[in-house]
């Protein structure tokens, strides 16, 4: 059961305001998962935190402009993504490993830094 | 309806659990006024339990637990208890205002970080903490559940995580002196 907090506060006219926290969902039955973004020269690193949930059934579906992620929970719910990329990938090279319920993406730049000679 | 920050006793301890992230503003007064209430009712330790973010967590099976004190018999308690002391450095947020009001105030008090995740809830965190507090207290806190229901716990927590995670942004950006990078 996912949880969701309700809080009511005054504001500076005394009157009351309600708050709902409550988790991005995607769609129906479909949540995004926490995602932290490291970014090297070479590529872009994603980590997400997908409890819950069997490797078997993760697909990482990757473009040259996105990489999406699906993948159903034992919870009954499940999680989704999509990353835009800020930057052009080959596909065929995104690599993801999933360990201790952590998905992590390395997804390379096409385009690298090159070091320009000055004449 | 349960408030989310919330104050357990039984027999000599006294815990304090907030559900919500602490915001800087509110956090300056609610540590004054904590710890000022601490000293009211006569409490002869504080132990404020935190994390550091670590971002090969992923490869640690049990995470390690470094702390400090303002007082040293407590740091050689901390240290005899497989507290790891933090020779140098410095503590910012919430915890690093206890011990500042705590020391103003005659106070004993301790600061407990367990190697974490920097983004994601984790119960294996919070379970090395609680081996050291039973060390440390004499306490028997089982901690066995934590472990065997983390998946359960992560997926309870994320919406609390994703608050966290907007509340640091929130804060101030800290200038670390040149001498501790």
């Amino acid at each position: 059961m996912i949880r969701s907090y309700y809080i009511i506060t005054r504001d500076s006219n005394h009157s009351f305001k309600e708050d709902y926290w409550h988790i991005n969902y995607c769609s129906c039955n479909n949540i995004e998962p926490l995602t932290e973004f490291v970014e090297t020269n070479e590529a872009l690193i994603a980590t997400l935190d997908m409890p819950c949930v069997e490797k078997e059934k993760i697909e990482v579906t990757s473009e040259e402009n996105c990489v999406r992620i699906f993948a159903p929970t034992t919870k009954g719910f499940c999680f989704k993504r999509d990353i835009n990329l800020p930057f052009s990938t080959d596909p065929e090279k995104v690599r993801a490993t999933y360990k201790k319920g952590i998905l992590a993406i390395e997804i390379p730049k096409k385009v690298k830094h090159y070091k320009i000679e000055i004449k | 309806m349960l408030n989310p920050i919330r104050i357990f006793q039984k027999d000599n301890i006294i815990a304090i659990l907030s559900e919500i992230p602490i915001d800087p503003n509110p956090g300056y007064m609610l540590s004054k006024r904590l710890t000022e209430w601490y000293k009211e009712k006569g409490v002869e330790l504080i132990i404020s339990i935190s994390g550091t973010p670590f971002q090969e967590r992923i490869d640690i099976d049990e995470p390690e637990v470094f702390g400090t004190s303002n007082n040293e018999e407590i740091l050689k308690k901390m240290e005899d208890s497989g507290v790891k002391i933090l020779e140098e450095g410095f503590v910012s947020g919430f915890y690093a205002l206890i011990l500042k009001n705590s020391i103003e105030l005659n106070l004993n008090s301790s600061v407990l970080l367990a190697q974490c995740y920097p983004s994601y809830p984790d119960p294996g965190a919070a379970a090395s903490i609680l081996k050291i507090l039973n060390k440390m207290t004499g306490l028997n806190v089982d901690f066995k559940q934590l472990i065997e229901q983390a998946e359960d716990l992560k997926v309870n927590y994320r919406a609390l995580m994703e608050q966290t995670n907007a509340s640091i942004q929130r804060e101030s950006k800290v200038d670390v002196p040149t001498m501790y990078r």
